[in-house]
């Protein structure tokens, strides 16, 4: 089994082994997870993921007050210049340090699980 | 993906990220969203674009964009190597481990420690870890049996936990179970002080010298027990254990004019309390106002018991009371009497 098929059975370990019902990772938080590895590397083990629908890759739009979450988009084209945070009540500019990248079990992960 | 694939793969991410990055920071703030979607566009592999989105995204995305590797090589470092095999064979990670271990010892011979308490502290630290891993594997469990005792080691751990933290410090400030106030070098006083010893003092001698004395509080600097120096007043015994009613302790030298910081001979007197009997349950004391002296016994020790002399040395001129205190259980035959004897001196110090 080469290094990237390793990652790629330990991100998916990490997802099916979670004992959250719907497990949702950041990148940070996976590199915590499956590490030892570089962020690059696993970068692109996810992204084949993502295309495998495996895992669905979610950005998400966090208030710059509280950090929750206040937007959920699938790709950053879809991403308003603007969006309304309900938990300050108020228009804000969105910028790329109030975005998440999240990752959490697609279909493919789903229907293995299941 | 081959192995050869996945490091093209990774020399085109990083050159994009790098890319993408550095002219992000050129951007205005306003306008970095726009940015990062218009040359994310320009990505052609999709998989590539993904994964630079993903990094770039990431909070950290400033720290990663920095200790991403400028290219992919095999670093053939100690530590590249070990990387490296860590990458190939996971479990070559405890070997990480083991380094970071020895780390420690250096980092802790840096410290001038000894490395016969660091060896037992790390001893103890491994332990600990054992008990992280398991609260780790504890929180994410899914095995029910491993779950369970995993719990009953946490609820065991945290009574267990809780219950010596509670005894530390009924015992530091109650002195119950265990009077640990001397092991952290607190000291009952009398009155009910409790004051911090600057040094070691010798055994049974309690003296306190605030840092700012006041003429009535004299700072006894030392106060240690010699052999008897005297004839004392003792004169034969008497059968019984009743109690003498000369019960005064006297002080054949006293009363004292000293120097200030300088040693004097303190003797003091109760020999004929029991009537010359034998006597046990010896408690003592010499008060020298805001620091006291505790007596002990003289059984085969120097210390002084029902008579004795010190050798004592006062810091701070000024007119001092010292108030000498003895109680004992007078014996004989089937016979047990608690007798007390007390006295004081005046003592000059210029």
């Amino acid at each position: 089994m080469s290094p990237e098929s390793q990652l790629a059975e330990r991100v998916r370990r990490a997802f099916l082994g979670s004992r959250q019902e719907l497990p949702e990772f950041t990148f940070s938080h996976l590199l915590q997870e499956v590490g030892p590895t570089e962020p690059d590397e696993l970068a692109l083990v996810l992204a084949q993921l993502t295309l495998t629908k495996f895992l669905e890759k979610i950005i998400r739009v966090e208030s710059p007050e509280s950090h929750g979450g206040i937007g959920d988009f699938h790709s950053l084209a879809e991403i308003p210049k603007e969006i309304r945070d309900w938990r300050s009540d108020r228009m804000i500019e969105v910028g790329p340090e109030n975005l998440t990248v999240i990752f959490r079990p697609g279909p493919g992960a789903l229907r293995h699980a299941g | 993906m081959q192995g050869d694939d996945l490091d093209a793969l990774r020399e085109s991410l990083l050159a994009d990220v790098r890319r993408i990055h550095a002219g992000k920071l050129k951007v205005p703030h306003g306008k970095r969203l726009d940015y990062l979607k218009g040359e994310l566009a320009k990505i052609a592999d999709v998989i590539i674009r993904d994964a630079c989105e993903t990094i770039l995204l990431t909070t950290e995305e400033t720290v990663l964009a920095e200790n991403l590797p400028s290219r992919v090589t095999h670093d053939t470092s100690p530590l590249g190597i070990l990387r490296e095999a860590i990458r190939a064979v996971p479990a070559v990670r405890y070997a990480l481990g083991v380094a970071g271990i020895v780390a420690a010892i250096a980092i802790v011979s840096l410290f001038r420690i000894d490395l016969r308490v660091a060896g037992f502290g790390i001893i103890v630290m491994l332990v600990f870890m054992a008990v992280l891993v398991l609260f780790a594997r504890l929180a994410t469990a899914s095995d029910r049996s491993f779950a369970q005792a995993g719990r009953f080691f946490l609820w065991s751990s945290l009574v267990l936990f809780t219950s010596v933290a509670a005894l530390l410090v009924t015992s530091i400030f109650f002195s119950w179970p265990r009077d640990l106030g001397p092991w952290l070098g607190i000291v009952q006083l009398k009155g009910n002080t409790e004051k911090k010893l600057p040094s070691p003092q010798p055994s049974g001698t309690t003296p306190s010298p605030p840092a700012q004395n006041t003429r009535d509080e004299p700072a006894v600097i030392t106060a240690d027990p010699i052999r008897i120096d005297f004839a004392t007043r003792n004169r034969g015994q008497r059968s019984g254990c009743s109690c003498n009613p000369d019960n005064e302790v006297v002080f054949p030298n006293g009363p004292y004019s000293v120097k200030a910081n300088e040693e004097f001979v303190f003797r003091y007197d109760a020999s004929p309390m029991c009537f010359g009997q034998g006597f046990d349950r010896f408690q003592g004391s010499v008060s020298w106002g805001a620091s006291s002296t505790t007596l002990k016994n003289n059984n085969g020790s120097d210390n002084p018991g029902i008579a004795g002399a010190m050798k004592v040395k006062i810091s701070n001129p000024g007119g001092y009371n010292a108030i000498v205190n003895i109680v004992v259980d007078c014996l004989d035959i089937n016979c047990r009497n608690t007798c007390r004897a007390k006295g004081n001196t005046e003592i000059q110090v210029k």
